[in-house]
């Protein structure tokens, strides 16, 4: 589905955080945002996701206004927030209250066998390790199968190496269900690696700086001359934006 | 294939009888000091060295315990107090809930009425004494006052506390897959507080049994407390510590039924959280 954010600006007491921002996403397509802190990067995707309102402008989805959360668009957040009361089952099945009990496990199933993880479907989420909490946060999120899937800074928190695995992991499941990805992140190489395109963001007031198309053909390399010249076109301009700041 | 599947089964085996080793050692440590202490004295008192008038020996315990219960005055006593314990609980539990929930739930409600009941909460409970037999008079509805309001507090306290400290991130999760409140309520709030109020009830049990003495020394006929002020008015030491034994049995036991009643529900507690 497309994904248009027009003139979107957010105020919290005063403080302009997002400032007449405007941004469109073709269905399918892989967007990654980053920037300095503060820069509002995730307030503009807690507005997409419908959990903040904007103070002016709107947020449309095939045309129709965003003002909470909704069905087609799906959200995973930097930490998996898996609630520890249910099994890692129950968390994935967590937003399949309204399908048959049948129809759930089939679904809870797949979606468990998709992301490695058939085999921890009956543990509690603390038994988990953070890679594997937050490939069942994914599983979470998709098996309600959303047209959109926002994802918040999702592996920052994560050792280099299961970062780099669930990376590629997700790269396989938007191959296979194809949903439009807007991704926020504050690692240069996460963005080059995944998107279509990044959009850099400037902070005081939260703005786009830069927009830079990712023209790379996947499957991707992590280290090559093009990724490496996109990178430093990304590192440059995002280093730009923060340093406007500064001045 | 089948070797496999029966080491896993004698290892289960090996697991369960651990286990239970475990717990039997529990036991048999927890049980060590209080039996020695007892063996001691009823050495120390046969062999002489005490004449056990104040403190019964284990063996004149038991006695006075044995009498009491062929007369059938234990059972009398004993149920007078279960049950005022029981009906005190269910109304301060059930109050303490509501009034928790609503605090808890609705900030206008907290600013109009928790500085009040904190207030009445600083009371201290014996002060409420005179003022529900004048009330409520002599008999069982002043003594279930007094019950409920020593339950009440802490159940209060542990409720709107446990609210308070739902994690916003958890009720984000809720919001994302577009949860009524209804639905917040059933699927994030009530489990997300289940652990805090099961230790709100336990506190509010044990203040429970704490106020039923003190109810039942303001002029009872029956009841476990009757047995206290009766062995000291009558000079029957055997009988109060008899009557003690008792309490520590029935506070050890129901919260042990409170706990066991819960656990279903608090399994995920329990699991050992593994390293990455």
């Amino acid at each position: 589905m497309a994904l248009s954010v027009r003139d979107v600006s957010k105020a919290f007491d005063g403080a302009q955080a997002l400032s007449h921002l405007s941004l469109d996403v073709e269905p399918g397509r892989i967007l990654a945002i980053v920037g300095g802190s503060g820069c509002g990067k995730s307030t503009l995707l807690r507005l997409i996701a419908g959990l903040e309102s904007a103070s002016a402008g709107a947020i449309a989805l095939d045309g129709s206004p965003v003002t909470a959360p909704r069905e087609e668009i799906g959200l995973v957040f930097q930490e998996p927030r898996l609630l520890p009361w249910l099994t890692v089952a129950g968390n994935v099945g967590f937003g399949l209250e309204d399908s048959s009990e049948a129809e759930r496990k089939a679904l809870v199933a797949q979606a468990l066998e998709r992301v490695g993880l058939a085999a921890k479907a009956n543990a509690w989420p603390r038994q988990l390790s953070g890679g594997q909490a937050q490939r069942a946060a994914l599983a979470r999120a998709l098996v309600v199968r959303p047209k959109v899937l926002l994802l918040d800074e999702p592996f920052s928190a994560l050792d280099a190496i299961t970062r780099a695995d669930l990376q590629d992991h997700l790269l396989e499941l938007w191959a296979e269900l194809r949903p439009t990805l807007v991704l926020v992140t504050h690692d240069v190489d996460e963005a080059v690696y995944l998107a279509d395109e990044v959009v850099v963001m400037a902070a005081h007031p939260g703005r786009i700086a830069e927009r830079i198309s990712i023209d790379v053909p996947r499957p991707r390399e992590r280290r090559s001359e093009t990724v490496d010249r996109e990178t430093r076109r990304v590192a440059r301009a995002l280093g730009e934006a923060i340093g406007r700041r500064a001045a | 294939m089948t070797d496999f599947s029966l080491s896993g089964l004698t290892h289960a085996k090996g697991d369960a009888v651990r286990r239970r080793s475990r717990f039997i050692a529990g036991w048999a440590l927890g049980l060590a000091l209080p039996v020695g202490l007892a063996l001691l004295w009823e050495a120390a008192v046969r062999l002489g060295l005490s004449d056990g008038r104040l403190m019964a020996p284990p063996s004149r315990i038991f006695a006075t315990l044995g009498a009491l219960w062929t007369t059938g005055d234990l059972a009398l006593h004993l149920w007078a107090t279960v049950w005022r314990v029981a009906v005190g609980f269910a109304i301060g539990v059930a109050s303490g809930t509501a009034l928790g929930a609503i605090a808890g739930s609705s900030a206008l409600t907290r600013r109009v009425v928790d500085p009040t009941l904190q207030g009445l909460r600083a009371v201290p409970s014996i002060a409420w004494v005179p003022l529900f037999i004048l009330w409520l008079g002599i008999f069982e509805t002043s003594k279930v006052a007094l019950i409920s309001v020593g339950v009440f507090f802490p159940v209060y306290l542990g409720v709107l506390g446990a609210i308070a400290s739902v994690d916003r991130k958890t009720v984000e999760v809720g919001r994302i897959f577009r949860l009524g409140r209804v639905a917040l309520a059933r699927r994030i709030l009530l489990p997300a507080i289940l652990p805090a109020y099961v230790l709100a009830l336990r506190a509010g049990l044990g203040l429970g049994w704490m106020f039923v003495v003190a109810a039942e020394f303001m002029g009872a006929s029956e009841g476990l407390g009757y047995l206290l002020v009766d062995g000291q008015q009558l000079g029957k030491p055997d009988q109060i510590v008899a009557t003690i034994l008792i309490f520590a049995l029935l506070g050890k036991l129901s919260d042990a039924l409170l706990v066991a009643a819960s656990a279903p529900w608090l399994r995920w507690q329990d699991v050992v959280r593994e390293e990455d």
